[in-house]
């Protein structure tokens, strides 16, 4: 925007809501004005732009800022080392130490300013050192600490010493109306407040496996192999803890396993790094929800970390709030996830009471228990996740993931009940059927996620699937297809575990209350009808 | 623009602008205008000019020419020569 450009704008601006700001900066600012209100007319503001008397930045940096009248900052290398400044002509030395201190003051003055909005303008330096490479070195380490408080880094061609010199304006007549713009909107920008409170899943991204199937032992977060990247992920929640971000966690799991890994001594957090630890196998949502009001903070301080997509999609709709991060499937995806990460709850000062944080609120949430409140409805979501349901029936050969699946998983198994290859043999040879199914979908292929062994009397013997598609559907939908079939089952041989309230839960839904163990009985046609909504979520193929 | 010499389009705008910059009311012959005749025309209005003729024309002006432009002859001058 050039200066006939902004005069048009400005005749033709008919007034708007005031944008009062402070555009700070060591020399003189003025000729900025006319771009600044034009470039705030252009977004439907009224820009009340004031200005620091000239040179006095560093005086400004001594008094608390009014919270009236945002800042912005425009930086200039000289304002961390004064050595640097055209307008002294060349020193004749230096003190390199004394140098590096007042910049490292200029910094803590600048750190303790977090809502200014700070932008750098890398201009050239004169040859104030004899060494053109120490030169070159501090000129960087100044760009590195403006770009470590958080400074939006110009175009160092902004800056025209024969403005500087002539009227101390550091921008020419060239830049001035693009360095406006920027300004404007970095003084529109909403503030970055840094997130309060990080809200993980456990299994998959606390550790790699899955607590319940795998015991305590079984799960990985070491400094190898496949616990490299939870490691990693522990290593950044521990820093944070210790800058002051409050940890969660919200785990589909039971209550009474959750913690153990944590007691163990293996895993780099401790159970008393978290302000609480929540398992449950109802929503995340509501968990969260239930997790910020004992808290006493908003919603738009937490961020959820959840590998599973359905899960983040299930926060997302209920706390669009909420800001969710998806776990990395893949190694390569961690640097960005961490740097995504650590900028959400990045914090340019840390004070004692940072550190003490956690252990205040934990005392505030002591006894605190999971919600068993609803979550989302996620039909629109799981929709879009073109869900393939293929079935196999595993009756006569390649049952070996069957047998596995029916073996390892404790959550969402209907009794517990282990069983051998040769038992599944006779109750095939009976009459009976061992079908499974996989899964796939637009976020990739699940593999055999389900096995259910039904006897030839009708009555399902071991029904299982994979905790990794829970809240999915796929348990229901696959009953539907189930009832649905020639020679449907008409009975579940129930028995409740330690480990299986899921289980408990999808069966509540599908039978109705359950009365101790035993054979539960099942109406195909009620079956096909309450769950034909689920079964539509998938297309599904086979049995193959 | 040929050298010394400046079109009347280049010569209307830079009339638009001192107008606008000094915020000279319409009756000013803009063309006669220097600091010593133009109250407004101080050493803050005088960057405000520079940085204005700077963008207008994608330019830029040395200091020690900025300290010599003080008229609308003398600027008119400068820009024909550039």
């Amino acid at each position: 925007m050039n200066f006939l450009e902004a005069r048009r704008v400005l005749d033709d601006f008919r007034g708007g809501e005031p944008l009062p700001f402070v555009l700070a900066l060591s020399g003189t600012a003025e000729p900025f004005a006319v771009y600044l209100r034009a470039a705030a007319a252009k977004r439907g503001r009224d820009a009340a732009v004031s200005f620091l008397p000239f040179n006095t930045l560093a005086q400004a940096l001594r008094r608390p800022p009014d919270p009236a009248a945002p800042e912005v900052f425009l930086l200039l290398p000289w304002d961390f080392v004064p050595e640097a400044d055209w307008r002294l002509g060349v020193a004749p030395s230096v003190d390199e130490q004394q140098l590096r201190s007042h910049a490292v003051e200029t910094v803590t003055l600048l750190a303790r300013r977090p809502a200014a909005k700070l932008l750098y303008l890398p201009a050239p330096v004169p040859p104030f050192c004899a060494d053109p490479a120490r030169r070159t070195a501090i000129a960087r380490w100044i760009e590195s600490e403006a770009v470590g408080l958080g400074a939006r880094v110009l175009p160092a061609d902004a800056f025209t010493l024969g403005s500087y010199f002539s009227s101390g304006c550091p921008v020419g007549g060239a830049w001035i109306g693009k360095v406006a713009e920027v300004v404007v909107e970095a003084v529109l920008a909403p503030s970055p407040e840094p997130k309060k409170v990080l809200i993980t899943d456990l299994d998959g991204v606390m550790w790699n496996g899955l607590l319940a199937d795998d015991g305590p032992d079984g799960i990985a977060a070491d400094p190898s192999g496949r616990g490299y990247r939870h490691f990693v992920y522990q290593g950044l929640l521990r820093r944070l803890r210790g800058e002051g971000t409050l940890l969660a966690a919200v785990s589909r799991n039971d209550q009474d396993l959750v913690a153990a890994p944590f007691r163990s001594g293996r895993l780099l957090l401790r159970e008393e790094d978290f302000v609480a630890i929540l398992a449950s196998y109802h929503a995340k949502s509501a968990q969260i929800r239930e997790l910020a009001r004992q808290l006493n903070l908003g919603l738009d301080a937490c961020v959820f970390v959840d590998d599973n997509p359905v899960e983040l999609a299930e926060v997302s709709l209920q706390h669009p709030e909420v800001r969710c991060v998806a776990f990395p499937a893949h190694d390569d995806d961690l640097p960005v996830f961490l740097d995504t990460l650590a900028g959400l709850f990045a914090r340019r000062s840390i004070t004692a009471e940072d550190r003490e944080r956690t252990e205040l609120y934990r005392r505030r949430l002591a006894g605190m228990v999971p919600s068993d409140l609803e979550g989302a409805d996620l039909t629109g979501f799981l929709e879009g996740l073109k869900m393939r349901l293929t079935i196999h029936d595993r009756s006569r050969e390649d049952r070996t993931r069957a047998v596995q699946l029916i073996n390892k998983t404790n959550q969402f198994n209907l009794n517990g009940r282990r069983v051998t290859d040769q038992e599944v043999d006779a109750v095939v040879a009976a009459g009976g059927r061992l079908i499974t199914a996989s899964l796939a979908d637009r976020t990739g292929d699940h593999g055999e996620i389900l096995a259910c062994l039904v006897a030839a009397d009708g009555t399902i013997r071991s029904f299982v699937m994979s905790c990794r598609v829970f809240q999915r559907r796929v348990e229901y939908a696959f009953f539907g297809w189930l009832a649905a079939q020639p020679h449907p089952p008409t009975g579940v041989q129930w028995a409740g575990t330690p480990r299986n309230a899921p289980f408990q839960q999808f069966l509540a839904d599908v039978a109705g209350p359950l009365n101790g163990a035993g054979v539960v009985p099942l109406n195909p046609a009620t079956v096909v009808a309450r769950h034909g909504r689920d079964l539509a979520l998938f297309t599904v193929s086979g049995p193959q | 623009m040929m050298r010394g010499t400046m079109t009347e389009k280049t010569e209307a705008k830079l009339q638009a602008i001192v107008r606008a910059a000094l915020e000279l009311p319409p009756q000013v012959d803009v063309t006669r205008v220097g600091q010593d005749t133009v109250a407004t025309w101080d050493s803050l209005a005088h960057a405000m000019l520079m940085v204005a003729i700077e963008s207008e024309f994608g330019l830029s002006i040395d200091a020690a020419d900025q300290l010599r432009l003080t008229s609308y002859p003398a600027i008119r001058d400068y820009l024909a020569e550039r």
